[in-house]
Order: C-alpha cells, then sequence, then structure tokens
C-alpha cells in the first residue's frame, strides 16, 4: 500500500471475540472460527496488541482498513487446527463475516448446503426475506509458501467466476471474497446475475 | 416472522456444528444423529416458510433435506424432498434442482450403504462438457478412457497415502483386500457426469490406514497440481514414478478440445472441506503431455544413457544386475549393469520387466567391466492429443 506523507488513514478496530454479536450464529461455531482465523494470523503475526492490520479492496470502491484482534491460540487450538485446509476455510469464514458487515452491513445468516458453489448466506435490515445474498469465500493460509497479492487476484478471479456460473443460474448478485492471511488483505468482489 | 430469525434455526446450526465435530472426532453414530435431530428442526423451520418467498423456502428446504442426507437418513431425505416438490410453484428453478440432485444422491447413497453395510462413501464427480457430450449421452470410448484413468487414479492415491510402493500394473493390495473400494454411479448432470464412491471395507493391520476422504481429497489435491502443470505434480510427489503416474493419468482426463471440450472434477460432500474444483481444458493436456516426455534428470559428469529393453534382473546373494539390450542380438552386444542401490533399483527392476526403458548409467572406479545403474525409466509411449477417443 503506497501512502503519501500526510495522509490520515482510519483504521477501524475489530475484536474478533465479539464480533460475532450481530449475526445469526451460534457461540460454538463463531468461537470456533475466531479461533481458526487465530490459528491462521498466528503462522505469519504477532498476536496483538497492536491489531493485525487488514486491508480491504473492493472494485470500484477506496480501500478501507481494519485493526484485527485476536488471541495468540494456545496448543489445544493449534492441534485441533492442525488440518490447515479447514483452519483456513473458517478463518476465512470469520474474516470474510467481519469484513462485509464493515463494508456494507451485511449480516450472516447462515451457511449454505454443500455444493451448490456459495458457502455463507447474507442479508442486510431492511432487506426482504428473499433478498439475501449468497457468498463464496476463499481463504490462503499456506504455510511455507508466500501468497502475494497476484495469487490472491488470481483467486478472487475464481471465486467470481464460480459465485456468478455455480452449480446453477445465478438469480440474485452474489459475492465473492477472498482473505490472505499472510499479506493481511482482503479483497470482495461482488457479482451481478 | 422471517424464517431465517426462528430461533429453531440456530438450534439447528448448533446441532450440525456439534455433528460435524463428532464426525472430526470418529463419532460417526453421534454425527448422523445429531444431523438427523438438526434436520428436524430445519424441516420445520422451511415447511412454515411463506409461499411467497419461494427463494428462502428453497434455501431452507434444501438445507433441510441435506441435513438429513448427511445424517444417513435417505428415506426421510426423500420423502421431505418430494413434500417440496410436489408444490414446485413455491420453488425457484435453483430451489428446484438442488432438491431433486439431492433425491438423486439420496437413490445412489440408499442403495449403495445396502450393499457395503455402511454409509461412509465419499463421492467424486467428473463433469464432461463441450466437444462431442451431450445431455447424458457421450461416445463410449470417451467415456470408458476417463471412468478408467479416474479409479486407477484414486487407488493410485489410496497407495501413496499408505505408503505402498510404486505398482506398474496390476490391482492395488488396497483393493484386493477390500480396503479402499471403488464404485460407480452415474451422475444426473447438466452435460454427462462420471460419479464415483469411495468406500472403505475391511482394515488390514499391515497397511497403513486410509480413509476415503483422504483418498478423494488427495485426488483433487493432484488433479489441482495436474491443472497448474506438471511440475506442479512434481513439487507435491517427490517419488518420480508416481508423479509420472500421475500426470499421464491427468492428462488423459483431460480434453483433447475435439471430443470433450472441458473436464471439471470435485467432490460434492461436506466430508472433503475446501477441496479443489479443478477444472481442465485442452491445454493441460498439452502441458502435461510436454512433461511426460521430458527426459530423465540431465546426465551428470560420468554418466551415460542408455535405451534399451529389460532383459534380465538378478538378485542373488553375491550381487546384483541387470541385462539391456535388443533381444536379437547375441549377449555380447547387451548391456550388463550392476545396481549399486539394490532395493530401491531391483524394485524398479522388476516393476518395468520386458519393457522398453532407459537408464542412466555411470562408469565404476575400479577394474570392474560392467557400469553402474544410477536411474531407470520407462521410455515413454509416442501419442497423439486424442489417440484415446
Amino acid at each position: 500500500m503506497a501512502v503519501s506523507e500526510g495522509t490520515v488513514l482510519t483504521l477501524r478496530v475489530i475484536d474478533l471475540h465479539e464480533a460475532g454479536a450481530p449475526h445469526r450464529v451460534t457461540a460454538h461455531r463463531w468461537g470456533s472460527w475466531v479461533e481458526a482465523a487465530s490459528v491462521c494470523f498466528a503462522r505469519f503475526h504477532d498476536a496483538p496488541p497492536p491489531p493485525t492490520s487488514c486491508t480491504v479492496r473492493r472494485p470500484h470502491h477506496d480501500p478501507f482498513y481494519l485493526g484485527v484482534t485476536w488471541r495468540a491460540p494456545d496448543t489445544v487450538a493449534q492441534d485441533s487446527y492442525k488440518n490447515e485446509p479447514d483452519a483456513t476455510c473458517e478463518g476465512a469464514y470469520c474474516i470474510a463475516v467481519v469484513t462485509l458487515h464493515e463494508a456494507e452491513g451485511w449480516r450472516y445468516q447462515g451457511r449454505t448446503s454443500h455444493a451448490t458453489g456459495a458457502d455463507l448466506l447474507f442479508a442486510r435490515d431492511g432487506d426482504g426475506v428473499d433478498d439475501f445474498v449468497k457468498c463464496e469465500v476463499s481463504g490462503v493460509s499456506a504455510s511455507g509458501t508466500p501468497v502475494g497479492e497476484k495469487s490472491m487476484r488470481a483467486r478472487i478471479v475464481d471465486k467470481t467466476h464460480q459465485v456468478r456460473t455455480g452449480k446453477r443460474k445465478l438469480d440474485r448478485p452474489g459475492i465473492a471474497v477472498v482473505v490472505g492471511f499472510q499479506t493481511g488483505h482482503v479483497l470482495v468482489s461482488e457479482v451481478q446475475p | 416472522m422471517n424464517p431465517f430469525e426462528d430461533p429453531k434455526r440456530q438450534h439447528s446450526e448448533e446441532l450440525a456444528f456439534e455433528a460435524e465435530r463428532a464426525w472430526a472426532e470418529e463419532r460417526q453414530e453421534d454425527a448422523f444423529r445429531l444431523f438427523r435431530e438438526a434436520a428436524k428442526l430445519e424441516a420445520d423451520v422451511a415447511l412454515g416458510a411463506p409461499l411467497t418467498t419461494p427463494r428462502a423456502r428453497g434455501v431452507l428446504a434444501v438445507s433441510a433435506v441435506s441435513l438429513y442426507y448427511k445424517g444417513a437418513a435417505f428415506e426421510d431425505a426423500k420423502v421431505l424432498a418430494y413434500r417440496f416438490l410436489s408444490a414446485p410453484e413455491h420453488l425457484t428453478d435453483e430451489g428446484r434442482a438442488e432438491l431433486e440432485d439431492l433425491v438423486d444422491r439420496c437413490l445412489r447413497e440408499e442403495e449403495m450403504a445396502r450393499a457395503t453395510g455402511t454409509s461412509d462413501m465419499v463421492p467424486l464427480e467428473c463433469k464432461l462438457d463441450g466437444g462431442r457430450i451431450l445431455v447424458g449421452v457421450a461416445p463410449e470410448p470417451v467415456a470408458r478412457k476417463r471412468r478408467e484413468r479416474v479409479q486407477q487414479l484414486l487407488m493410485r492415491s489410496a497407495d501413496w497415502l499408505a505408503e505402498q510402493p510404486y505398482r506398474e500394473q496390476g490391482p492395488s493390495e488396497l483393493q484386493t483386500t477390500e480396503q479402499i473400494q471403488v464404485y460407480e454411479a452415474p451422475a444426473r448432470a447438466a452435460s454427462y457426469g462420471l460419479r464415483f464412491y469411495v468406500g472403505t471395507g475391511r482394515q488390514v493391520p499391515t497397511t497403513k490406514r486410509v480413509t476415503p476422504e483422504q483418498v478423494v481429497a488427495h485426488f483433487l489435491s493432484m488433479a489441482a497440481a495436474a491443472e497448474q502443470g506438471p511440475e506442479a505434480v512434481k513439487a507435491l510427489v517427490d517419488d518420480e514414478q508416481y508423479a509420472r503416474g500421475y500426470i499421464e493419468g491427468f492428462r488423459d482426463i483431460a480434453p483433447d478440445g475435439k471430443e470433450v471440450g472441458v473436464v471439471a472434477c470435485s467432490a460434492p460432500t461436506w466430508r472433503v472441506r475446501n477441496a479443489p474444483r479443478p477444472v481442465f481444458e485442452q491445454k493441460h493436456r498439452k502441458a502435461l503431455e510436454a512433461g511426460i516426455q521430458t527426459k530423465l534428470r540431465p546426465l551428470r559428469a560420468g554418466e551415460r544413457e542408455v535405451i534399451g529393453k529389460l532383459m534380465e534382473i538378478h538378485a542373488v546373494w553375491s550381487g546384483q544386475w541387470i541385462t539391456l539390450g535388443d533381444p536379437s542380438l547375441p549377449d555380447e552386444k547387451r548391456e550388463i549393469l550392476i545396481t549399486k542401490d539394490a532395493a530401491r533399483l531391483i524394485q524398479r527392476c522388476v516393476s518395468l520387466r520386458t519393457q522398453e526403458v532407459r537408464a542412466i548409467v555411470r562408469k565404476p572406479s575400479g577394474n570392474f567391466k560392467s557400469d553402474y545403474l544410477v536411474d531407470i525409466d520407462p521410455v515413454p509411449k509416442q501419442r497423439s492429443s486424442d489417440d484415446d477417443e
């Protein structure tokens, strides 16, 4: 990120442990996702303070910055997320939920059944019952392989394509989110039918 | 009331979460029970959803039916799905298609459970599209070749995970002992689908335990690597023969551009999470083909390459050697190569017997007449892009 002298950056600080409150998610599931996100962050960053800085980028919008607070995972948490893909997947759900809420006030409504071409459902306050959107989430947190912004961009193109084509034709707008735990980048793409 | 805000949904999601945990901890019966409890609650919410909100109704119905499906309650899943499908005007096209898909899965897996006595089969699908593929119709050689290759690569994946030595031919020990079983169930698909189920039978204590989930996940990881190119496969598999086996296998699965346009692989199951969904096009086939035609590692100083038919393998107490050459020529024209790294090379030679091979050999430092065998590989067969079709 290039920042010229005198630029004032507004950093919204989010405590992951508290951030599940606005959403229709059970405490257990949210706790599990937060733990997974902490395990993924801990691979690359020191535990807060200070908060881990994340940059959220969306097409046609200015980027915004989140300061994410999480707790260093203990050995039990590390052990339960030994499976890297599982940890990355659940950790990415956590960061996607937080990011979409900060971006546009989206609230998590639930998970979709597997293999439908989407992972999570979101709706905003005041939306009709049928106006929810489906969201495809992907995380990048492979230990050992540094993943740069280029790979992240390739991944968001892939995910956007997945939302657009899905298993069935997209009948409402959809969202794709890619979370890079190493770089602290979150890419969001909104897909129109 | 917004059905998404129904407290029963929260409870259902909690139970589904517990079920996933139970499954991860290998408490299969608990997982099935919890999924069924979650399904009952979700079904209540779905059935109570307003008829005027077909999209929400469809999502909730699919969710409830899929929870019964995950709980291996196939009959309950079908009954609920039919209930919603009997009023299609209150569902979206997407909701209808998803429910029909779930009913189809339930029918197959119910049958599978009856045949195998277990409900832990893991599905793998390869969808063929474009070229001469029509809806549910494909030229027989096109489908057959890919069906065989997918089955071979699934067993190759099982062998690799079980740390079995590379098999040049013949069935896998895991298959003959029924530790890993592969079934085929023709898929419903918008184009033409090959659908397999990988399951487990009895466990043989001498072999490293491998689960169907691991086999399918490994297959898809290798497919995703093959989609990136032969080098990505070699980076994941540090055994040259296994790597070549995967590259050749996925080359044959990838489309030629004429008969088949696209081949997409996926595991439509919650049991293999975050699995890649590689999509092969003609360019991937070409890249994999090019990867196979690369030579053995480059020759180093003091080494030379010998190509010939592997004729004899001697493994006796006093030493190990092989002979390479043209069977029509006299003995003195044949190469006799001493194998220094006996166990590994003799094993490879046995798997390559009677084949045309390419060997890297080195002059010994002493007064030995015969060269040392350093490495050996089969000579790849030249093939056109679509000779299997």
